[in-house]
Formats: C-alpha cells, sequence, structure tokens
C-alpha cells in the first residue's frame, strides 16, 4: 500500500500542507501553532529517512515521479533524486523541526505567518533540490525567495528592512540571467526540453563559445547565492538581521542551492566552459573558468576566515566564517575529480550541521542577552557549563577536529585540489589555521575570563534547547567517525555528473586527465627501480 | 604481520573513563572519580604489558608486528583509509612508557587535585588525552595518527585552559592550539603530498607499512622551487613538511613558543602531557617514518640542526627563569632538541632511549615542583623558596636523583641516553662527507649540557637548600605531600636513576647490555667503516662526565656561596648584562611574533574588512542604488500632473518629429 505513495510529492508538499492548515488558526492559540508547527516538519522528517533507506544506490535517479504540467512547452511535473540531492533534502528536512522547535521562545509576533512561512520555505527548498525539470526547478528557486524575504523583514533585527532588500535583489540579479540562460538552453536542445536528465546528452551540442556564456549566466547566479567573493556582501547582512530560525535555514540549506546548482547544473551541462580556455575580450589574457572559479574559491577562504577575525558580532564572525567554509565547497567542487567533489558535497551537509549549530547557539545567548557582541560576554563558562560543553564540541567540529565531520570533509576538499593542483591545496590549507584563530578566540572571548557581572543571571540550557541540540551533536560524531554511510550513495552520482568534465578533457587532451595530473607528480622515475633510491634494510 | 584483536582495548580503556566522567561525572563521589580515572589508564597499561609478553615469547629480536584493522573510515575515490592499529617494538615501547607514566601521574594527580571544583572535568580531560595520545602510537596508518596528533592537542587545550577564569590561561591554551596548528599545516601537506606519490606509484595506501616501503623509492624525484628557483627533492619536500608538524608539536624552533606558556595548568598535566608524552609525538613521528627520513639526508640535516640549535638555545633561557615551572619547560624544549639531533643523525634507537629516560626524569622533575607548589600554596618563584629539604625531604631526594638525571652524572638514565646521542653525533662527524656540521652540532650538545646541569642544579639549591625566603606564614603551612604524591615521585625517581641500564653504551657494555637497543632494532644505518672508534667513543664520555659534574658543582657553589657576585656580575658588566636582559626576556621572540605576525595579520584584517567589503563592494552595491534612485527622480519630474507641461511636451515632441521628416523629405 505504501509503495503507491509517491513519496517525495509527499514529501515536497507536506510542509506546505501544514503551512496552509496554520492559517486557520486563530491568533491566541500560539501554543497549537508551535505543536502543529512542529508535527509537520517532524513527520515530513521521518518520511524522507525512508529515502535513504530505500535508495537504490548507483547513478541514476530514483522515486521519479514525471507528469506534464505544460504540454506546449514541454514543460513536466518530474521529481527524482539521486546520491547528491538526497543527502541535502534530509538535511532540509533536518534542520526544519529543529528550526521550529528553536523558535518557540524566540518569536513572538505574527507566530502564526512565522511557522507557516517557515514551512512553505521548506516546500520550496525541497522541491528545488528534487526538480528533474529546469523550469520546474526556476519556479521552487524564485519560491524560496519570497518566505526568506519575510522572514528577514518581518522577524529580523533593527536594520532588517536594508537586509532583507540587499538580499532580495543580489540573489534576483542573479536569477533573472540563470533564466534567460535556461530559456537558451531549452531552445538549443533538439527537441526542445527542460528535463535535466536529457539536458545532460543534448547540450553537447553547444559550441565552446555559447557553452561559456551560458556557464557564466548559471554560475553568476549560483555564484551570488554559495556567496562567492566577492558577491557575499548581502550574507553578513541577511544573517545578523536575521531571527535564529531564518539564519540557520539559511546557513544550513539555503547557501547550499548555490554550490548544489554548480554541481547539478552548471558544470554538467557547460563541462567545455571549465575545460577550454578563452581570452578576456579588452584585456587579450588568457584565462579559463575552472581557475577563475578555483582561484575565487580559495580567495574565499582565506578572505572570508579574515573577515571573521575582523568582527566584533557574533553572528558576523559566523556569517564570514560561512564564506570561508563555502569556499572550501566550492574549491572541491573545482577540483573535477571524485574524491574533491565528494568532499565538496560532504562540506554542504558538515556546514549545514555545524554552522546551523553554531547560529543556534548564538541564539541561545541572544535569547537570554539581546545583544550579539561579543565584549558583552565573557567568563561564562563557569555559569552555563553543559552550553559549554555543547558550544566547544560545536566549535571543534567547524574547525575541523578529526574524527568530527569537519574534518572529513576537509581532508577530502584538500586532497581532490591537491590532485588538481597542490598550490591550491596549500592556500587552502591555511585557511584551516584561520579558522582555529577564529573560532578559538571567539569562543574564549565569550566563554572564558572574568565573568561579566551583566550574565550573572544566565542560566542553562534548558531540556528544549538540548532537545535540539543533540541531533546535531550525534551528526557531528556520526559524520566524523562514519563517513561511508554518506560516501556510498554519494560517490556514483558525483561520477555520472563528472562524466561531461572526463569527456571534455580525453577531447582537448587526448589522454586521461587523472592520469595526467598523477603523472606531473612522480615525474619520469615512476617506476620503481633499484636504482631508484637507497634500498631500505630493515635493521 | 600477526593480527591480534587485543589492541583496541589499550585506547578504548581511557576513552570509557573519559565517557564515565564527562558524562556522568557530575553526581558520581569525589573518590569514584578518581578510582575511575586511573583504573583506565593502569588496564591500558596491564594489556600493553601483556601484548610485550607475546613479542618476548618470540624472542626479543625477531621484527614482527602486531595488527588490528577495525572498520573502514574515509573511503571516496582512491582514498580508503581504515581504523586500525599496529604495534611493533618502537609502539610498544612508547605505549608502555605512556600507559605506566601516564598511570603513576593519573594517581598522583588524585591527591593533586584533592581541592579542586570540578575533579570530573579534569580527569574526563586527562582521559581523552590518554586515548588520543594511545591512538598517536598506536596507529597503523598516518591519517590516524594525524587524529591522535590533533588529539592531544585538543586535550592539551582543554587542560591549559583549565582554570579559565583567568584570561592568561586561556590564552596560553589558544596559543598552543593555534602554535600546534600552524605544525600541523606542514603535517597536513606532507601526509596530501605523500598520498599523491602512493597513489601514482600504484599503491594508495597511507599505512605506515606502506609508506616506509614505497616514499623512499622517489628520493631521485625533485620538483622545482617557484620563485627562488632551484630544486628540491620530492622525498626531502616530505620529510621537511612532516618536520613542521613535529616542530609543532614538540615545540622547536621556531614554533616553541607554547610550551612555556602552557605551564599556567595544573601540573600533573605539565608532567603527563608538556614532558613525558605528547611533546615527544614529533619524536616519534621521525622514527615511525625513519626509512623515509634517511632517503633525505637533506631532511636528517635540517632536523639535527633545527634539534641541536633548540637544544642550546632553550637551556640559555632556562638558566636565568626564577619560575620553578618554566624552568622546566624551558629544560623540556632543549632535551626535545636532543632528540631531534638524535634523529637527525639517524640514531633513531638513542633519540627513543632519551625519550623514555626523559620521560621518567622530567615526570618526576614535574611533579617534584607541583609537590613544592602543592605546600606553598601555589608559590613559583623560585626566589621566594629556599631551604625545603626540612620539610620535605622525599621531594627533595627525588628531585635531586632527577636533576642528576638530567645533568648526565654517571650511572644515572639520562648519562646512558644523551650520550648515545652526543656520541653518535660525533660519530657521524667522524665518518659523513659533511663532518664539519656534525663536529659543530655535537659542540652545540656538549655547551647545551653544561647549560642543564648548571641550571638544574640552581633550581634544586635555590629551592630546597640555603635559608628559607618565604613568609613565616607559609613557613607554618609546609608540609611533604600525601603518599598518593610522593609514592609516584619514588617511582619515577628509581626509574630516572636505574633506567639506563635498558642500554649501556658500546664501549661498556660491548653489545651485550643494550637490549633495549636490540629491542628498538630501528633501521638504523650500519656502521660506516667499522673503525676501532673505542677511544673516540671513551673520550666523548669522559669529556661529558667531566663537564655536567664541572657545571653542577660550579652552579652549586655559585648559588650556594655566591650568589651576590652573580647578580651583581648581571647588573654591572656590559656583557654579561646584556647577555642576562637576552636570556631573562626570552631573546623577545614573542614579542617579535607579536609585534610581525599576530598584529598585522588582525589589524590587516579589520582594515581589509573597512576597504575592501564595507567601502569598494558595498560602495558598489549602494552605488548603483543611488544612481537607480537618482534616475528615476529624473523621470520622476516629468510627471507633474500638469496639463500644461504635458501639452508642452507633446508639442516638443511633435515638433522634433516634423523637424526630423522635413529632414528626410530635403534629402
Amino acid at each position: 500500500m505504501l509503495s503507491n505513495i509517491p513519496l517525495l510529492t509527499t514529501i515536497i508538499f507536506l510542509p506546505a500542507l501544514g503551512g496552509a492548515a496554520l492559517l486557520f488558526f486563530k491568533r491566541e492559540q500560539d501554543r497549537e501553532m508551535k505543536i502543529v508547527g512542529l508535527i509537520f516538519s517532524l513527520v515530513t522528517f521521518l518520511i524522507s529517512l525512508a529515502l535513504y533507506f530505500k535508495f537504490p544506490g548507483g547513478a541514476g535517479f530514483a522515486f521519479v515521479e514525471d507528469r506534464v504540467w505544460i504540454d506546449a512547452f514541454n514543460i513536466h511535473y518530474k521529481v527524482g533524486i539521486d546520491g547528491i540531492s538526497l543527502f541535502l533534502v534530509l538535511l532540509t528536512t533536518f534542520l526544519t523541526p529543529i528550526c521550529v522547535l528553536a523558535s518557540f521562545t524566540y518569536i513572538h509576533k505574527r507566530e502564526k505567518e512565522f511557522y507557516a512561512a517557515l514551512l512553505f520555505l521548506e516546500t520550496a527548498m525541497i522541491g528545488t533540490l528534487c526538480a528533474m525539470d529546469l523550469f520546474m526547478f526556476y519556479v521552487f528557486w524564485e519560491a524560496m525567495l519570497i518566505p526568506m524575504y519575510f522572514l528577514i523583514g518581518v522577524w529580523g533585527g533593527e536594520r532588517r528592512i536594508y537586509a532583507a532588500i540587499k538580499f532580495f535583489l543580489f540573489t534576483m540579479v542573479g536569477s533573472l540571467l540563470m533564466f534567460v540562460a535556461i530559456l537558451y538552453v531549452y531552445n538549443a536542445a533538439r527537441p526542445h526540453t527542460f528535463d535535466v536528465v536529457t539536458l545532460y546528452t543534448a547540450l553537447e551540442i553547444l559550441t565552446p563559445k555559447e557553452q561559456w556564456w551560458l556557464f557564466l549566466a548559471f554560475a553568476f547566479s549560483f555564484a551570488i547565492k554559495v556567496p562567492m567573493f566577492p558577491l557575499h556582501t548581502w550574507l553578513p547582512d541577511a544573517h545578523v538581521e536575521a531571527p535564529t530560525a531564518g539564519s540557520v535555514i539559511l546557513a544550513g540549506v539555503l547557501l547550499k542551492m548555490g554550490t548544489y546548482g554548480f554541481l547539478r547544473f552548471a558544470i554538467p551541462f557547460f563541462p567545455g566552459a571549465l575545460v577550454h580556455g578563452f581570452t578576456i575580450p579588452v584585456l587579450g589574457v588568457d584565462a579559463n573558468f575552472l581557475g577563475c572559479f578555483t582561484v575565487l574559491a580559495v580567495v574565499g577562504i582565506i578572505y572570508g576566515a579574515l573577515m571573521a577575525l575582523a568582527q566584533d558580532d557574533m553572528k558576523k564572525l559566523i556569517a564570514y566564517s560561512s564564506v570561508s567554509h563555502l569556499g572550501f565547497v566550492m574549491l572541491g567542487l573545482f577540483a573535477l575529480n571524485v574524491e574533491g567533489v565528494t568532499g565538496g558535497l560532504y562540506q554542504m551537509l558538515n556546514h549545514g550541521v555545524s554552522t546551523g549549530a553554531l547560529f543556534l547557539i548564538v541564539g541561545i545567548l541572544y535569547e537570554r542577552r539581546h545583544t550579539r557582541e561579543i565584549s558583552e560576554y565573557g567568563g561564562i563558562a563557569r555559569k552555563v557549563p553543559v552550553f559549554a560543553a555543547i558550544y566547544m564540541i560545536v566549535t571543534l567540529s567547524s574547525i575541523g577536529l578529526p574524527l568530527t565531520n569537519g574534518f572529513v570533509g576537509e581532508f577530502t576538499i584538500l586532497l581532490g585540489a591537491f590532485m588538481a593542483d597542490p598550490w591550491y591545496a596549500v592556500f587552502a590549507a591555511s585557511g584551516v589555521v584561520l579558522g582555529a584563530v577564529y573560532m578559538l578566540w571567539l569562543y574564549q572571548r565569550v566563554m572564558f575570563g572574568k565573568l561579566n557581572p551583566a550574565n550573572n543571571d544566565l542560566t542553562d540550557v534548558n531540556p528544549r534547547e538540548i532537545a535540539y541540540m543533540v541531533p546535531l551533536i550525534v551528526m557531528i560524531f556520526v559524520m566524523g567517525v562514519f563517513p561511508g554511510l554518506f560516501f556510498r550513495k554519494m560517490e556514483p552520482s558525483v561520477d555520472y555528473l563528472l562524466r561531461g568534465v572526463v569527456r571534455e578533457r580525453l577531447l582537448s587532451a587526448g589522454a586521461g586527465a587523472r592520469k595526467e595530473v598523477v603523472s606531473r607528480w612522480t615525474a619520469e622515475a615512476c617506476a620503481p627501480s633499484e636504482s631508484a633510491g637507497k634500498t631500505v634494510t630493515d635493521r | 604481520m600477526i593480527e591480534n584483536n587485543t589492541i583496541f582495548l589499550i585506547p578504548l580503556m581511557p576513552l570509557v573513563g573519559f565517557l564515565i566522567n564527562g558524562l556522568l561525572g557530575k553526581g558520581l563521589r569525589r573518590s569514584t572519580i578518581g578510582m575511575v580515572a586511573c583504573a583506565m589508564p593502569v588496564i591500558s597499561f596491564a594489556v600493553a604489558l601483556s601484548l610485550f609478553i607475546k613479542f618476548s615469547q618470540f624472542g626479543l629480536e625477531c621484527d614482527l608486528t602486531f595488527r588490528q584493522i577495525m572498520i573502514p573510515w574515509i573511503g571516496v575515490g582512491s582514498i580508503g583509509v581504515p581504523f586500525g592499529f599496529a604495534v611493533d617494538h618502537l609502539t610498544i615501547a612508547m605505549t608502555l612508557m605512556i600507559t605506566g607514566v601516564g598511570s603513576l601521574i593519573h594517581i598522583y594527580a588524585t591527591g593533586y587535585m584533592s581541592h579542586d571544583r570540578s575533579p570530573e572535568r579534569f580527569f574526563a580531560y586527562m582521559n581523552l588525552f590518554m586515548f588520543s595520545m594511545l591512538v598517536l602510537v598506536l596507529a597503523d596508518n598516518i591519517l590516524l595518527m594525524f587524529v591522535g596528533w590533533e588529539g592531544v592537542g585538543l586535550c592539551s587545550y582543554l587542560l591549559i585552559g583549565y582554570w579559565y577564569e583567568d584570561i592568561l590561561n586561556a590564552k596560553a591554551g589558544k596559543k598552543a592550539f593555534v602554535t600546534n596548528r600552524v605544525g600541523d599545516f606542514g603535517f597536513l601537506l606532507g601526509i596530501l603530498l605523500i598520498f599523491a606519490l602512493m597513489t601514482g606509484n600504484g599503491t594508495p595506501s597511507l599505512s605506515f607499512a606502506k609508506i616506509n616501503e614505497v616514499i623512499p623509492k622517489f628520493a631521485p624525484v625533485t620538483y622545482e622551487v617557484p620563485v627562488i628557483g632551484g630544486s628540491i627533492g620530492a622525498v626531502t619536500l616530505i620529510c621537511l613538511l612532516l618536520f613542521v608538524g613535529a616542530a609543532g608539536k614538540s615545540a622547536q624552533i621556531p614554533l616553541y613558543v607554547w610550551l612555556p606558556d602552557a605551564m599556567a595548568r595544573p601540573t600533573p598535566v605539565s608532567a603527563l602531557i608538556h614532558a613525558a608524552t605528547m611533546v615527544t609525538s614529533g619524536v616519534y613521528m621521525i622514527a615511525r617514518l625513519a626509512p623515509v627520513f634517511m632517503a633525505s639526508p637533506a631532511a636528517l640535516s635540517v632536523v639535527a640542526t633545527i634539534g641541536a640549535v633548540t637544544a642550546l638555545f632553550a637551556a640559555t633561557i632556562a638558566v636565568t627563569q626564577n619560575d620553578i615551572k618554566k624552568v622546566l619547560a624551558y629544560s623540556t624544549i632543549s632535551q626535545l632538541g636532543y632528540m631531534f639531533l638524535a634523529m637527525g643523525v639517524a640514531a633513531f634507537g638513542a633519540g627513543i632511549f632519551h625519550l623514555i629516560t626523559h620521560a621518567f626524569f622530567k615526570a618526576c622533575l614535574f611533579l617534584c615542583a607541583g609537590s613544592v607548589m602543592h605546600a606553598m600554596a601555589g608559590e613559583l618563584d623560585m626566589q621566594k623558596m629556599g631551604g625545603l629539604r626540612k620539610w620535605m625531604p622525599i621531594t627533595f631526594w627525588t628531585m635531586l636523583v632527577s636533576t642528576m638525571a638530567i645533568s648526565g652524572w654517571p650511572l644515572f638514565a639520562g648519562f646512558f641516553s644523551k650520550d648515545e646521542i652526543l656520541w653518535k653525533t660525533l660519530e657521524k662527524g667522524m665518518t659523513s662527507q659533511q663532518g664539519t656540521l656534525f663536529y659543530v652540532l655535537y659542540g652545540i650538545g656538549l655547551l647545551a649540557a653544561v647549560f642543564t646541569a648548571f641550571y638544574m642544579f640552581r633550581l634544586v639549591v635555590l629551592t630546597f637548600l640555603g635559608k628559607p625566603r618565604m613568609s613565616e606564614e607559609t613557613q607554618k603551612h609546609l608540609h611533604e605531600s600525601p603518599s598518593s604524591m610522593t609514592i609516584p615521585l619514588m617511582i619515577l625517581a628509581f626509574l630516572a636513576a636505574v633506567g639506563g641500564f635498558m642500554w649501556l653504551p658500546g664501549v661498556i657494555g660491548h653489545g651485550k647490555f643494550a637490549w633495549f637497543h636490540d629491542f628498538l632494532a630501528i633501521r638504523e644505518p650500519a656502521a660506516h667503516g667499522a673503525h676501532d672508534m673505542a677511544g673516540a667513543e671513551w673520550t666523548s664520555l669522559a669529556l661529558s662526565v667531566a663537564l655536567a659534574l664541572g657545571a653542577s658543582g660550579l652552579s652549586y657553589l655559585v648559588y650556594t656561596r655566591g650568589r651576590s657576585a652573580v647578580e651583581k656580575l648581571a647588573k654591572t658588566v656590559y656583557l654579561t648584562r646584556a647577555m642576562y636582559r637576552f636570556s631573562l626576556n626570552k631573546y623577545w621572540v614573542d614579542e617579535i611574533y607579536e609585534a610581525f605576525v599576530i598584529k598585522p595579520i588582525y589589524y590587516g584584517s579589520i582594515a581589509l574588512w573597512l576597504f575592501v567589503d564595507v567601502v569598494i563592494i558595498d560602495g558598489l552595491v549602494n552605488l548603483a542604488g543611488i544612481l537607480v534612485k537618482w534616475g528615476s527622480t529624473i523621470f520622476r519630474n516629468l510627471q507633474t500632473g500638469f496639463i500644461g507641461s504635458y501639452a508642452v511636451t507633446v508639442l516638443v515632441g511633435v515638433l522634433v518629429v516634423l523637424w526630423y521628416l522635413i529632414l528626410q523629405v530635403l534629402k
């Protein structure tokens, strides 16, 4: 019986159903509203767990549903997930109930609309991730903007209007360019189609020049969302003003839409744009997008970390740390090898868990003291020992200590980057050092030293707060110790998406890309021979 | 390779202890907490001992490895790293030392921390440290070693900042972690390069056995160095990168600065982490990868040079410090320098030998200092001590024994191990082609030994002999420490006294009484030439003994009789005053780092933020907004709502169109 239920459609629209249901509540029924919101998001999460266990593995899409939507333009309602979107969907459904739970005492005005917006946002996000039709993807993509705009603009801090408009305009500018590119893609495909899987092969007919322009249009939109340096300045403002739940969703999922877009569309659609170089018109300099984006990723890693060092506001600091971490993700994706891309994908999940947890931690403090100024705190570890322990674990995860999730992601990314070009790994690894500096410094300034009398009445985390932090802590260690649970399902899909890149490289170089990279490192004396080095005798 | 399913118990026990005390400790009684924390390393020690017995059943000379591969860990693309442990002779020696000395220090700590507010937190961290350290030495592959490597760094951070109400402690903890991270930067890149080469060879593995087998083959491969020019060998590059990591963890120049500051923590921590175990992991790493390092003589020379220079440099600072733990901290840095010197001359066995004896006597020294602090209500300044021998005889005698051991008095442990290192350095000088370097390093090593004996006896004299310089009030409370503290002291002092007999020098034992050497049997190069160098070895031995005894005696005389003369010398004569200042202020290295590294990065980031993010990027964004606004203001003026102005506009439009049409017609 259960097998007849369209699983993905249920998961996509169940939250929206909950959101709609909330609208019928009376304003005084805030208790009931919270419970209904929590139940809908929790049930969605539980159902989505079935995706993990029933996912058949392999490179293809599973749970596919396909209905014609607008026949005239061959637009379909087509959803499905592969090893890439699977985990991002799970991340979304995992974080939403946590956000609902974290907002119980944080949000006091227009609660009905708040929880409804959160649930509508969840629908839009899951829809974006499951869409296998480019048009449908775009619809959900834009739909995400609206609830997020309200989350920041209505429930945000003092400068919420500025932040909300900045967020909206930045992302909108990118989206419009992408829309034009989507239409071009549709038109170029024979027969005209928005079907993503078909397009993976149908777009091979594009000329290099077309690929460059289309890649640029897609990449611009995604790079804003990630955000990549230098398009990142909307992020600190948005984070600082957004309520806790908004920040968690923004950092945890929305930013991943950018990196997901690169991985799902920009890279596999237009691999030629990455492999072949071009000449920058006015300057006459030879360049290629691969180099450009990798350099921007590395710059983002270091720049974001330096920015984080300079901040006095906790949320701004964490926002800039996101720029740095997302730089790692981009570095992994643009390594264009299995290690790097899988690592990048893994780091997306890590960042969702760790940075989500960090924003929740700031939220816990903010709810008690109503300030995010680091200097307002200090010495509170003695007052709130459980909180201190949780915060320490999250900090360690964020700086990538081994056996936490962060290390697995960073290491695989660095490995992939190193194989692509060692210099990228060298610079990126310096971001690891800086990461420890700003995170531990933040922890020290907030938790250690003399107690600021203003914090004398600070209370430790309550059961509700523990309830939503514990799942995150558990994930931190599960992902740090058993990455195989994830990698196994990711790898085939990553391989599949990289096919186009490998093909283009073969075309342009005439040799296996991987072999080429490796041979640079082993140079001429690759073959082990007796004369090659001092032979080693045991004892 | 023999499979063995008990290895995992060794690191597991302290992890269990950590979980018990960390999660449930709040509800446990103080004595239960201490009991759990002490029992775990003792059980680990027992398991390690049983493994050691297995080794001896096979015969101590037999080179074999026990291995236990558990679940896979990181596996993606070409890389596949498992959680796996391997135990060979080197590992079991380290494991016995760590669990043995570790157990003693845990027992000591139950006495030392008896008045602390949250013992469960302290002991949880201590057990977590034991777990990490054991993972570090037992790891079968270099990535798992890195897990332990970072883990011990974390515990060090947590324990340095244990009394975090004082922001200085918290800062010292962070400094330690960040400095170590700088080292880890090198370590991590080293691992990546190793993996790239292993993949190139078709053996994508990170296990030590494979690395030691494959990487040395890449010795002829060189890379060009960008910007500077020239070229560097692949293996040399790997070794240097790894050595950066080792220098961070083992406090060598230029990354030693965190260790002296780290003395803020409870003293058992100093003894365990910052004397006996963690700081030696850099030495262990090099010994573990001995075949790789031996494939790069250039890298070995660097290691030897940094080691010898650090040994002397730190010793010159220790001479003038008045804080009892600071003296011991610089002494540790200096002794670690000796171990690296040993690594650098490929005397891996001797280096590990010194590592073990150092663990005995330095742990004892720190614990004695802790005992003194315990009695003196936390006082650290030796100028306010003196005459403590009367009140604390056990502490005094155990400290004296350890001091004689570290100073290299004949027959004490440090004598055998340090002289083995110095002799190997001299031997290298006599046999290798670039002999001069090693002669110089030998000289530096000897000089550092002189300083060592001098500052150690200074410490003993100032603390335990002479007239008491503390207040009457303090004197009333002076007492010998409880037996939970003195028994570990006596055991360690005993080991410091006789530990050296594990390995007698060749000229004395004629290769017979050197079972520790045979047991380690680390792939050292066979002695070249095989001349009879007994004469030289005797000379070297005699020289060390003379210098050690001389320096000790001089120090005794100076600080019992001539303190005022020395102080006068330090204040008046220009040259000695300058030297004294340099040493007392630790060559201002911290200040230099602060001014040239930390401050520029911090203020640079603020400037960058204000300039790039706020002014340029947001400036452009806001400018775009303003332009749109202006543009619309202009067009908005057209919509005035007056019929008259609309009529004029229409008229102007009509006229323009007409004018255009007329022009067209005229053409």
